[in-house]
């Protein structure tokens, strides 16, 4: 498979928080060849790892998620309707869209959400939007059979698989965060078998998106002395305005400055990027992150963070667009950090 | 004795909002090194000050990071636009003094078309304010500050009558001033407790430097410094008891903790013992390093003692001197004492 081939079957794959168990599978499949063991945990995180084969060696953890935004059943109406709650999700975007149910046994049950056509509504309401709880998914099926393969706690995900666009452009319904996940593939590729001096701990980790448990699992078991959080940040797009905090579309990887991204791991990884004339950009993150690092920051006695973030379009929303300009220079300043990186900051 | 009008001006030039405390953190690690056996930093950069004794671990920490601000655009006239960093109220910020982490000194004002006399309190935000340094272009601000750059306040300490000291940044920097007079006052004590001392990082976003000092050090028992408002300024809308210069208080609660009643009653031991003047406090709003320690690992008994500050996240924040020092009596006096839980 090529790189975008893989990249396109991680972010197809189903994997709602709390439910990775299939992405993880993948997810692993594509970690494998470049790492000395690759595991899944019971919270479904990945975890492999690659030592630098050298005593005392400080670990360095580089973390990017596998789950994605979605929704659950809530009810199962008598006519074979589904009613249902969003995870991440701004429910005003979601008349006519296309769903796909993961029951727990079987193939995925593709619904779309009802809409009254312009013709039904009563005057005024194209201008108002439908609440959540108004909203039915229809899957076509009879209430008989609907409750014969769906119940309810069953999740839902965006239907649609990933589509490229003009130029390296590609949107999907989950590039947050597991187009991160293939950055960190992308920097093992390029790292290949160069001798490096810290031991190295990739994390396709899970349920960022309802509170960073899967990442915080796994910094307290493998117990990192650094750790990089890799998840999208805002790209600019039409609308924006100079200072609404975006960052350039292409413009390369986003060093985060703050509280949960370390002063002095935030300057090593300017100067790798300068001496390496890979773009970069600078965001102001003052407080809380947003990302795993968050979470991973205050495990037991506390991990050096940093927060790297790879440039996205209409995040949480079924066409995430990335450019894969963005993922190679993210992986190429991974891999470049990487290669640097004595233990020491 | 170490004097706290200058311990204050010290900690105050080096301090910097949380996430960027290593400046402080080092000046810190000098002064306090003759106080105790061991001073070293760890991966949050906490400050920990360890004075080994025979008994019960008890951790003290108060806390250096500071309330502040970070740039994050520059627009075309060179004005430089912020985000908070901890709780600011923005109303409070107009024409206020400013200083970016290199030393460049600003002011922060506010935009014209927002209309102060008429604009609710609230109406006021963040996004309204700028720093304005004196640049002509962004050329010329963007060779002096980058995005991500923090600032702080840059308001004057000073003691005014009555000996009440004025300064940014009383919260907390004028309790990590207590701990180290504490320590002052312990440095040649034969020690009944095994005690460390934590200067403590990233409070004002989440108490997140005790939480990970607090695993580290595994304490059997905690007392935190902090600051608490006071009831005694002209029409306040919550009325509280507590006032400048009748004492440090002990904490029975705030909104992050209720303290143990065996903590309270520790503390309110100490000072009757030893006749220092304190206060009860209940805090309705705000939390503190306390509740970090109270819930690491299986649980930790803890306490606070606070510095009653007037005018508390604005510029100049105003405490009594006597309270500060009183705070540091209170400490030292109180860890001197066997602790039977």
């Amino acid at each position: 498979m090529t790189f975008q081939e893989k990249l396109k079957k991680l972010v197809n794959a189903y994997g709602v928080s709390g439910d990775e168990f299939r992405v993880a599978e993948i997810a692993a499949e594509i970690l494998k060849p470049y790492v000395d063991k690759v595991e899944i945990d019971k919270l479904g995180n990945v975890v492999g790892y690659k030592s630098c084969g050298k005593p005392n060696a400080k670990k360095l953890m580089l973390d990017a998620h596998l789950d994605q935004i979605g929704f659950l059943v809530t009810d199962i109406t008598k006519e074979g309707f589904l009613r249902f709650m969003a995870m991440g999700v701004d429910p005003r975007m979601l008349l006519g869209s296309e769903l796909n149910v993961i029951p727990k046994n079987g193939e995925p049950i593709y619904g779309v959400v009802c809409s009254t056509p312009p013709h039904l509504q009563k005057p005024g309401d194209n201008k108002k939007s439908v609440p959540i709880d108004q909203m039915l998914l229809d899957v076509g099926m009879p209430y008989e059979m609907v409750i014969e393969k769906i119940e309810v706690g069953d999740y839902i995900a965006f239907a649609n698989d990933a589509l490229d666009l003009l130029g390296d452009c590609i949107s999907s319904k989950s590039m947050d965060d597991r187009a991160c996940f293939m950055t960190i593939i992308h920097a093992l590729e390029l790292l290949g078998d160069t001798e490096i001096d810290c031991d190295l701990i990739i994390v396709g980790s899970t349920k960022e998106e309802v509170g960073g448990h899967g990442a915080m699992a796994r910094a307290y078991i493998d117990k990192p002395d650094y750790a990089i959080a890799i998840d999208v940040g805002h790209a600019k797009t039409a609308d924006s305005t100079p200072m609404d905090r975006t960052q350039d579309f292409g413009g390369g990887p986003i060093i985060g400055f703050g509280a949960n991204s370390i002063p002095k791991f935030a300057r090593r990884a300017v100067e790798v990027a300068r001496a390496k004339e890979i773009p970069y950009q600078i965001e102001a993150i003052p407080a809380a992150s947003g990302t795993n690092a968050w979470a991973i920051q205050i495990v037991e006695d506390g991990v050096s963070t940093l927060v790297i973030s790879l440039p996205l379009r209409y995040m949480h929303s079924p066409v995430e667009m990335l450019t894969l300009s963005d993922v190679y220079n993210v992986g190429k300043l991974l891999c470049e950090f990487i290669k640097s990186f004595d233990g020491q900051l | 004795m170490l004097n706290v009008l200058e311990l204050q001006k010290k900690l105050v030039a080096a301090a910097l909002p949380s996430g960027f405390e290593h400046k402080v953190a080092d000046v810190i690690s000098e002064i306090v090194k003759p106080y105790v056996d061991e001073v070293y930093v760890d991966a949050l950069g906490n400050v920990i000050a360890h004075k080994k004794g025979p008994g019960k671990k008890i951790m003290m920490p108060a806390h250096m990071d500071t309330i502040g601000f970070m740039a994050t655009y520059i627009d075309d006239k060179g004005f430089i636009r912020v985000t908070n960093i901890g709780g600011i109220s923005a109303v409070n910020m107009v024409a206020t003094p400013v200083r970016f982490e290199n030393g460049v000194k600003g002011i922060m004002q506010i935009e014209g078309k927002a209309d102060l006399a008429s604009a609710a309190r609230n109406a006021v935000a963040m996004s309204n304010m700028f720093i304005d340094i004196g640049a002509k272009s962004k050329e010329e601000a963007e060779k002096l500050v980058d995005i991500g750059m923090v600032a702080v306040f840059d308001t004057e300490t000073k003691v005014i009558f009555n000996d009440h000291l004025v300064s940014p940044y009383c919260d907390d920097l004028i309790c990590c001033v207590s701990l180290i007079l504490a320590m002052e006052q312990l440095k040649d004590v034969e020690p009944v407790n095994d005690l460390y001392y934590v200067f403590s990082t990233q409070e004002e976003v989440g108490l997140r430097g005790a939480i990970t000092s607090a695993y580290h050090i595994d304490p059997d028992f905690g007392i935190a410094l902090d600051v608490c408002p006071v009831g005694d300024t002209p029409a306040i809308s919550v009325p509280m008891v507590v006032a400048l210069g009748k004492g440090p208080t002990v904490k029975i609660k705030d909104a992050s903790v209720i303290c143990h009643p065996k903590a309270v009653e520790f503390l309110r031991k100490a000072a009757k013992a030893n006749d220092i003047p304190y206060q009860n406090e209940l805090l309705l709003a705000g939390g503190t390093d306390t509740a970090a320690i109270q819930k690491t690992r299986g649980g930790v008994i803890a306490g606070c003692i606070s510095v009653p500050t007037r005018y508390i996240h604005s510029p100049q924040e105003m405490v009594a001197i006597s309270d500060v020092e009183n705070a540091a009596k209170l400490l030292a006096a109180a860890v001197c004492q066997e602790i039977d839980f």
